[in-house]
């Protein structure tokens, strides 16, 4: 993009040539032989490493372990006990079974793997290492998904432990073609990224695609996984989220059985889903538990919404601004009753009470629960009253933001809840300047913005941008579950039936 | 853009692109343009659907001969670079006006009748800045735009509703009381409708199943024809002889016998959501300005640039101070009569075609 090269140049020259030289800003890891010395020059000024003396078999050695990353009771049990009950002529590899041999020439493997949890075995007089795995630390224990809840279905959610959340997935599918392949990444960090899919499902060359993608990323280290997300999509300027994200296994676990491809990082609890189509940020988990009919009218509702909520307010604005002719005159006569005390325009009108329910939900959720559910009180009811009879605002337009507001959160993808909210100062803006043309104009603007993304390079507006008519059947419309025979199109799965059609 | 020949047009793509490139904004004057034959205004529809379909098959053909060039690059293969050229810079005036004139009537109905406050000046700034977004995005761009537009308009036709339920279906019996005159000058005037679907050979190198071209094609020219039969059956029945020959823009009075509880004028509604419709069409005729550009210009290679000077150019003649006779030649004469001329082109192309082929034939 144009903007990214303008913005390099800048930074680049911001950043001075001389800081450049003294700090790389990416060190290139030389790799060098395994000494005490060069150990101990790595792991300088970090306090929580342990390093004792221990005898094996009459020989000196070195227990090297990090504190904050294992506990006594794991070395005792993995390590000493192990080397303690042992006879004098079985050497300590074959004492401790599950031990690897350090290779001696491999600097960063070894502080790699210490850092991991790793125990290491020294033995000093012989220039032999072991490797032992002790790592033990608290995690978040698996809990229901908070965000995403269901009435139906499965209540797990992933947590923090990259492990955890790959095992429950693996609980749900116990089959050898779910392929898990692991990288290392973050220059700093060295997180886990784990790439799940169902090699007998998913499309190779959306696989490749995933994986040369996260092989392409170079960045510090990732706090959280939607930072990756970002990184990974196909045209990050644009304010939709172009990948699914769930902490929920049922989606997970469906989503890798459509063909997609899954990626988790650890330390995060959520899971990309790649690729997604506009259509399923609107979809729920649930509507497979339900019946065919509710799921239906379910997403109707949440389609439905999502274009009232961005056309409501800027409506108000647009009629009541450019084109007052369109109300009857019954209706016409409420509207500029509820409306003879207010002193702003309708755009400033809308503007305002639409920035007050935004900043009450920010500061609602920034808050415990207890103080959060109050300010929505207050806010709800307190100054949305107060604004009415001090004439700031009049009470239908109350009403039209509140309902606009409430249809903005039916998404069940957090991230697209927050773009439709985004979205629709652009429809307040157009409509206040141009009336019901600046509306339709915008919206056309916004669709052609939704045509032109990609997921994974297949159309985001799938099925709207026809890939498979049967598609169809899993769009707006959930039908029978005995008429979902076929996977997504999006997903361009190696294979296309869920089950065979001669089933009687 | 398009970044090289990349076959990306499924025959969804075609059939609505081809849709799209028919009617446009002219159909909220369909049937003033028809007025001329009065109640037997269905039948020259019907004709044109016929005659769209006779004419589109030697396009089809030409294009076939040429799999990978549009009729730009044809020209110049068949009539000679200079001559070709030539030809490509007409044609590139038209389709310049075309853009001018589709846009000139939508922003001057969209001041008439929802913004009367307005200039037409930033109207036609934000429908071009639209435009210009998505002829920026490709071919494949303006055809996914094209069905989606047609879904997000296509519902108004239950307004249609309101001119049924008054009709007096009598109206619709044929009367041959017309002379040949007025059939002819209700062709002539009505062809602005049709002549769009000559926009097939521009886009025809990016289509995937060449072979099934003309199927898909002629499906949109008859989505096409289906609808205009819808209007102009309401028309006739809902409507008496005088208005239908004096009522400029008779959509807009079908809008006015909607009698909705909760809304009135429904006709603002209307005109703002077929914004979408306009500006499938407009695009991708401005796409096919830009590429008569790039023909001319930078030997047929994609340069985006083109499409700014393009919109400029288009901006200048909607906006600038061109006199109102002159206005009336453009959008009025020339662009029908460059419309004749586009639609027979292929018919002598072909023609030289095929000398060349026996030339070349006897040579070796």
């Amino acid at each position: 993009m144009n903007v990214w090269k303008w913005y390099k140049n800048i930074v680049k020259k911001t950043v001075s040539p001389e800081k450049q030289k003294s700090k790389p800003q990416y060190e290139i890891k030389e790799n060098e032989p395994v000494t005490l010395e060069s150990l101990k020059s790595k792991f300088q000024n970090i306090d929580d490493l342990i390093i004792k003396e221990i005898n094996v078999n009459d020989e000196k050695a070195l227990l090297i372990y990090l504190s904050s990353l294992t506990n006594a009771s794991m070395i005792q049990e993995l390590v000493l006990t192990p080397l303690n009950s042992t006879s004098d002529n079985i050497q300590p590899e074959n004492a401790i079974k599950h031990s690897a041999t350090v290779n001696m020439g491999d600097l960063n493997t070894l502080v790699y793997n210490i850092m991991s949890g790793y125990t290491i075995l020294y033995f000093l007089n012989r220039e032999f290492i072991l490797e032992i795995d002790t790592y033990k630390v608290e995690n978040r224990s698996v809990e229901s998904a908070e965000n995403e809840t269901t009435v139906m279905g499965p209540q797990d959610s992933f947590n923090e432990s990259l492990t955890t959340s790959i095992s429950l997935i693996k609980q749900r599918i116990r089959s050898f073609n779910l392929k898990t392949k692991i990288m290392q990444m973050g220059t700093e960090t060295n997180d886990d990224v784990a790439i799940l899919y169902m090699d007998n499902i998913a499309n190779n060359e959306n696989v490749q695609r995933v994986i040369r993608r996260v092989q392409n990323i170079e960045y510090q280290g990732f706090v959280s996984l939607p930072i990756l997300k970002q990184m990974l999509e196909d045209k990050p300027f644009s304010p939709f989220p172009q990948f699914g994200i769930t902490v929920r296994t049922d989606y997970a676990t469906e989503a890798l059985l459509d063909g997609r491809i899954i990626v988790m990082i650890n330390g995060s609890p959520e899971a990309a889903i790649l690729p997604a189509t506009f259509f399923e940020m609107f979809t729920s988990t649930e509507d497979y538990y339900n019946r065919w009919s509710t799921a239906t009218l379910l997403r109707a509702i949440r389609l439905g919404g999502f274009l009232i909520s961005i056309l409501l307010t800027s409506t108000y604005i647009s009629v009541l601004t450019y084109h007052p002719e369109m109300l009857p005159p019954t209706l016409l006569t409420m509207l500029s009753e509820s409306r003879t005390q207010v002193p702003f325009p309708p755009l400033l009108e809308v503007l305002i009470i639409e920035l007050v329910i935004e900043i009450l939900r920010e500061a609602g959720s920034r808050m415990p629960t207890k103080i959060g559910q109050t300010i929505g009180i207050v806010g709800g009811i307190v100054i949305g009253q107060a604004a009415v009879e001090a004439g700031l605002t009049s009470n239908v337009l109350i009403v039209l933001v509140a309902t606009s507001a409430l249809l903005s959160f039916l998404p069940p993808n957090f991230l697209m809840s927050n773009a439709v909210r985004l979205v629709r100062y652009g429809f307040i803006i157009a409509g206040g300047t141009l009336g019901m043309f600046g509306q339709f104009v915008f919206l056309a603007w916004l669709m052609n913005h939704l045509l032109n993304l990609t997921s994974l390079g297949s159309p985001y507006m799938t099925p709207f941008v026809p890939r498979k008519w049967t598609d169809l059947f899993n769009s707006v419309l959930r039908a029978p579950i005995n008429f979902m025979v076929t996977r997504a199109g999006i997903s361009r799965a190696k294979k296309q039936l869920t089950r065979p059609l001669d089933e009687e | 853009m398009d970044k090289g020949k990349i076959k990306k047009l499924n025959k969804y793509h075609v059939i609505f692109l081809v849709d799209k490139s028919i009617a446009g904004i002219a159909l909220f004057s369909l049937p003033y343009f028809l007025r001329h034959v009065g109640v037997n205004m269905w039948m020259v529809l019907l004709m044109f659907g016929i005659l769209a379909t006779l004419l589109l098959y030697p396009m089809v053909q030409l294009c076939k001969k040429y799999p990978n060039h549009s009729l730009f690059v044809m020209n110049e293969k068949l009539l000679g670079k200079y001559i070709g050229k030539l030809l490509n810079f007409f044609i590139l005036i038209y389709v310049t006006l075309q853009v001018a004139n589709e846009s000139k009537f939508y922003v001057r109905l969209v001041q008439a009748i929802t913004l009367p406050d307005f200039t037409i000046t930033p109207i036609t700034l934000a429908l071009f800045f639209v435009m210009t977004m998505i002829v920026n995005g490709g071919i494949k761009s303006i055809a996914r735009f094209c069905i989606l537009a047609w879904f997000l308009t296509m519902w108004l036709g239950y307004y249609s509703y309101w001119a049924f339920s008054d009709a007096n279906f009598l109206h619709l019996v044929p009367r041959f009381d017309k002379s040949l005159q007025d059939w002819g000058l209700a062709f002539f005037e009505g062809s602005q409708l049709m002549l769009g679907f000559a926009l097939i050979m521009f886009f025809f190198p990016y289509i995937q199943n060449q072979k099934k071209s003309f199927k898909h094609a002629t499906i949109g020219i008859w989505i096409g024809i289906v609808l205009m039969l819808l209007i102009s059956v309401a028309s006739i029945v809902y409507f008496s002889e005088w208005q239908i020959e004096n009522l400029l823009y008779p959509l807009l009075n079908l809008f006015q016998a909607v009698e909705l509880s909760n809304v009135e004028r429904i006709e603002t509604f209307g005109i703002s959501i077929y914004v979408l419709s306009t500006l499938a069409k407009a695009s991708l005729l401005l796409w096919v300005a830009k590429k008569g550009v790039d023909a001319l210009f930078s030997k047929h290679k994609n340069k985006t640039r083109h499409l700014y000077l393009m919109t400029g150019i288009c901006l200048f003649i909607v906006l600038g101070p061109i006199p109102i006779r002159y206005q009336k030649i453009m959008y009025e004469e020339w662009i029908i009569y460059g419309g004749y001329c586009l639609i027979s082109l292929p018919i002598l192309l072909l023609f030289i075609h095929k000398i060349r082929n026996r030339k070349e034939a006897s040579t070796q």
